[in-house]
């Protein structure tokens, strides 16, 4: 067992999804700055400040209360992308996340590419992390700790020689030790060595059991059970934002740590969706102290498991959209898995391409001209004209194709026998003036087929009793007229021979 | 037929010979076996353009289905990747049937591309589709709420919908757009056609064909005027027949019919 501990030790500025890493923002808790980021450390403001002084030195300063709530959340999206990597992982609160990297390394090509793998993909989600690898998880997660590794990671795969390592860590590596740090430096304390060099039972008695336990387990000495993650049904994950957003790229910046980690989730369970909800969180109204939600749906001709994609759509979707009001976070849903299918490779790559094109054209006019912009013809089986043809929407003549595609492909229904039907149809028909007992359409129109009678539709109310005839204009246009043959009376233009 | 008079200047002095080399083979024509002289022996001549010939450029199209104005088209077809501008007045006199012999052989492709209607100016009729042998399946429609919506979707639709269809029913279209149109679709295996109307023959264009069309009314013809295409400019009309939705029994404006119940009937009688 390999067990690689991902620390996140700005995870409390980082959980806010910022947009513009020039724009200096903090984290207060009790009016004091928490944790600041490189803009606001440049301006001076430091951790431990009184947020008066903080805005002082940084007038444009935004800042959020800290919120463990939202940290924790954060850690938990973190963990769901992470399953990708490796079925074990575990969250090691406040700021960690445990992954047994051992059994995955093979599967990825080896420890050092699938290690390359996560710190990459943990920098796209501007999380700043710290990574390393140990045989025990409470060892992995103190290296991680001690700031002892830099930014390439430490990482030890035998245990002993973890063992000979530990000794020299700081004693700030322990989590248990976090709530003593100023005890132990009048104790004279600073390392692990000097704290075993202490005698056991006066540790335990002013300590607590929990130190020793997590030296104990570090070394190997002790059973360290880690509770694996379970993966939800669903995925959901919010954004908080530093700052409300007013404009739609901040909200398409933001959302797209939340697509990221949709995509590690799918691809862990080999899985995709076809719809996205997009709930955008509207400030709170002063005046009515109602906080009231926007959703927003992607639907995807195809279910996928790509961010980029998603990515895409969402642009699309959120420049048609207009914002009302400020957001303060997104919440991102996919509320339906789909099994992800295998792909099939055609045996002409251009084809393929060609197909995988028409499939993105749509789904981005769709995403930008909304779900009624595009309609695929239908014919039905009626004989009434304006009742034979109809349109889908094209998504849900596709959701509805994919969802059946497993059953035996229904016989389609006998189609009636059309006579000649004209291009474009207008429905209502237009009345036609009549000169000269004939019908008068930019000029005299002249019949130029025989009569096809059409009386049907007794049985939903609709009942038509026409004569169509084919008529020419002065033009030349060939136009479809009707004689109605129940009140009004008169001639109707139904269509154009375009 | 400036061609002729700069060949007869500077390769014949003998006007004689220019026109018997272009008039055909002489029985007593000794002097062309010897010396090959005047336009016949000049069409060998490599990189010698023909001021009446049609551009000789790399154009994949799709055949119109008539072979008259297959021969007048520079690809011997509907062009592929540049836009074709039909201009017309009058909806119904055949614009759109005019396309349907190439839809129907392009709807017979295995992976049968769709066909993009954009902004159709009356609801498209899926029966009419079937009759003609297209699968309605195959046809979208689009239709946006803003003109310019319209036009970023024709762009995308130009550049990003391989191997199909696309007929747009533009409101205003400035030189501009039409440029930004034409760019998009170059290179890319698309049927693009912009249904405008006949007014816009004034305007320039950055299409590489632009047909007018007008009907006869005495026949089932249809008339193309070809305003501009990427050859030789062409004065008289080509007429082709696109199909009709009209009975196939004898031409009856022409001769009387055999029978009385074969008759079409008019509007006295109906009426």
């Amino acid at each position: 067992m390999l067990w690689t501990a991902l620390y996140l030790p700005q995870l409390p500025l980082d959980c806010y999804a910022q947009t513009h890493a020039q724009t200096p923002f903090a984290v207060v808790e009790k009016r004091r700055v928490y944790l600041a980021n490189a803009a606001a450390r440049a301006a001076g403001v430091r951790a431990d400040k009184p947020l008066s002084a903080a805005l002082a030195l940084a007038p444009a300063l935004q800042w959020q209360e800290r919120e463990p709530r939202t940290e924790k959340a954060a850690l938990e999206a973190l963990s769901l992308w992470a399953l990708q990597y490796t079925s074990a992982v575990s969250l090691a609160a406040p700021h960690g996340l445990l992954l047994e990297t051992g059994g995955s390394a093979k599967l990825f090509g080896g420890l050092e590419v699938l290690l390359k793998q996560i710190a990459a993909g943990v920098a796209e989600q501007n999380y700043s992390a710290v990574f390393a690898s140990a045989p025990t998880p409470a060892g992995a997660l103190m290296l991680a700790r001690s700031g002892w590794c830099g930014n390439s990671g430490a990482h030890i795969t035998t245990l002993p020689e973890l063992r000979r390592l530990l000794p020299g860590l700081p004693v700030s590596s322990l989590q248990s030790a976090q709530a003593y740090a100023s005890t132990f430096e009048s104790l004279g304390a600073r390392t692990i060595a000097d704290l075993l060099a202490l005698p056991r039972d006066g540790l335990k008695r002013r300590f607590g059991d929990f130190l020793l336990d997590e030296i104990d387990r570090a070394f190997g000495h002790a059973p360290d059970p880690v509770r694996p993650i379970v993966p939800p049904p669903a995925f959901s994950c919010t954004l908080p934002l530093p700052a409300p957003a007013e404009s739609s790229e901040a909200l398409v910046f933001a959302s797209g740590r939340g697509l990221r980690q949709l995509e590690g989730f799918l691809r862990a369970g080999k899985r995709a969706v076809d719809r996205i909800e997009l709930t955008l969180h509207h400030e709170r109204n002063k005046q009515r102290d109602a906080q009231d939600n926007t959703v927003l749906t992607l639907h995807l001709m195809q279910p996928s498991a790509d961010a980029k994609r998603f990515t895409l759509l969402l642009s699309e979707r959120l420049n048609r959209h207009t914002l009302e009001r400020r957001v303060e976070r997104i919440t991102l849903c996919a509320p339906q898995l789909l099994r992800a299918e295998e792909i099939t490779h055609s045996l002409l790559l251009e084809e393929e391409n060609a197909a995988k094109d028409m499939r993105d054209l749509l789904e981005r006019l769709h995403a930008r001209l909304g779900p009624e912009a595009i309609q695929q013809l239908q014919i039905r089986a009626d004989h009434r004209p304006a009742h034979a043809s109809g349109s889908a929407n094209l998504l849900e003549a596709t959701a509805q194709a994919r969802t059946t595609v497993h059953k035996k492909p229904k016989e389609p229904l006998p189609l009636p026998a059309f006579g000649p039907r004209p291009a474009w149809l207008l429905d209502p028909p237009r009345p036609l003036r009549e000169v000269n007992y004939a019908p008068f359409h930019e000029g005299p129109l002249k019949l130029l087929s025989s009569a096809e009678r059409i009386e049907s539709g007794w049985w939903d109310g609709g009942k038509i009793r026409r004569d169509y005839f084919i008529a020419q204009t002065a033009d030349g246009a060939l136009v479809w007229i009707f004689r109605e043959h129940k009140q009004p009376l008169g001639w109707f233009l139904q269509g154009y021979f375009a | 037929m400036g061609q002729a008079l700069i060949f007869s200047g500077d390769f014949s002095d003998d006007p004689e010979e220019t026109v018997y080399a272009s008039s055909g083979p002489r029985l007593d024509a000794t002097p062309l076996d010897r010396t090959p002289t005047g336009l016949a022996s000049l069409a060998a001549v490599p990189g010698l353009w023909r001021g009446d010939a049609l551009a000789r450029v790399e154009q994949s199209s799709l055949p119109t289905g008539y072979s008259a104005l297959d021969a007048q088209l520079p690809g011997g077809g509907w062009p592929l990747g540049a836009l074709t501008e039909i201009l017309n007045s009058h909806t119904g006199i055949g614009e759109l049937r005019l396309f349907f012999p190439a839809l129907v052989a392009l709807s017979k492709q295995v992976d049968a591309p769709p066909i993009i209607l954009l902004q159709p100016p009356y609801m498209p009729y899926a029966p009419a589709f079937a009759g003609a042998g297209i699968a309605p399946e195959q046809v979208l429609v689009l239709r946006t709420r803003k003109p310019e919506d319209a036009l970023w979707a024709c762009e995308q639709c130009l550049k990003y919908a391989p191997r199909s269809a696309v007929f747009a029913w533009p409101q205003r279209l400035g030189p501009q757009d039409l440029r930004r149109l034409q760019l998009a679709v170059e290179g890319r295996a698309v049927l693009a056609v912009l249904m405008r109307d006949l007014k816009a023959a004034q305007q320039s264009s950055a299409a590489a064909l632009r047909i007018a069309l007008s009907a006869d009314p005495d026949s089932r013809q249809l008339r193309l005027r070809i305003l501009k295409r990427r050859g030789a400019l062409i004065t008289r009309p080509i007429l082709v027949e696109p199909p009709s939705p009209l009975p196939t029994f004898p031409a009856f404006h022409e001769e009387p019919l055999p029978h009385a119940l074969d008759r079409p009937v008019f509007a006295a009688t109906a009426a």
